[in-house]
């Protein structure tokens, strides 16, 4: 999805264990902004 | 501030980018915000390579200073990995770009400390200090950096 131009990932369980396993740093974002 | 294209650049070109929405299905919310010990929305957080956390952001911030905040996690993370000529650019780059955010005291703090950490050149804390003499004079960051007056 790329909103805003950020390609966020929604599948945020897999996408933190590739960026642990690839090494990349992740910015996590918690929000209640609407969809 | 994700419309921002200062902020789209910066998060693109360093970070996978990680949205969980309040309202994602099947308890993901839930599950993460346990996982990562979040109780408000907004709030990001930084994680280095590692998937430790090395910043956190909650609330809502102005782009300039969400931009120094984003500048100083890339910084703490880089700190933490023993990359301190990477840190101190970061440090810098939070207080030359964005010199009236929040986090630039402690970015003028951090770097000198990256900058000691990177030569071993104990004038850098001295000169740290110095700079807090003309500015951020007030700040937290100063009286912790006033030790090294003498240095």
């Amino acid at each position: 999805m790329a909103e805003s131009g950020i390609p966020w990932r929604r599948d945020a369980e897999q996408a933190l264990d590739e960026a642990k396993q690839s090494g990349k740093r992740a910015l996590v974002d918690f929000t209640a902004a609407p969809m | 501030m994700y419309p921002d294209e200062r902020v789209v650049r910066l998060v693109t070109s360093e970070f996978l980018a990680i949205r969980v929405h309040v309202r994602d299905p099947e308890d993901l919310y839930a599950r993460m915000s346990e996982r990562l010990n979040v109780h408000w929305t907004p709030t990001v957080l930084i994680l280095d390579g590692d998937g430790v956390e090395r910043h956190r952001v909650e609330g809502f911030l102005p782009v300039d200073d969400f931009l120094a905040h984003l500048k100083l996690g890339l910084a703490k993370s880089a700190f933490q990995r023993g990359a301190f000529d990477e840190a101190e650019r970061w440090f810098r780059e939070v207080v030359d770009k964005h010199p009236q955010s929040e986090p630039a005291p402690e970015a003028q703090y951090w770097a000198g400390v990256a900058r000691y950490k990177a030569k071993g050149d104990a004038n850098a804390l001295a000169e740290t200090a110095r700079a807090f003499t003309t500015r951020y004079t007030d700040s937290a960051w100063a009286k912790k950096a006033s030790v090294w007056r003498a240095a």
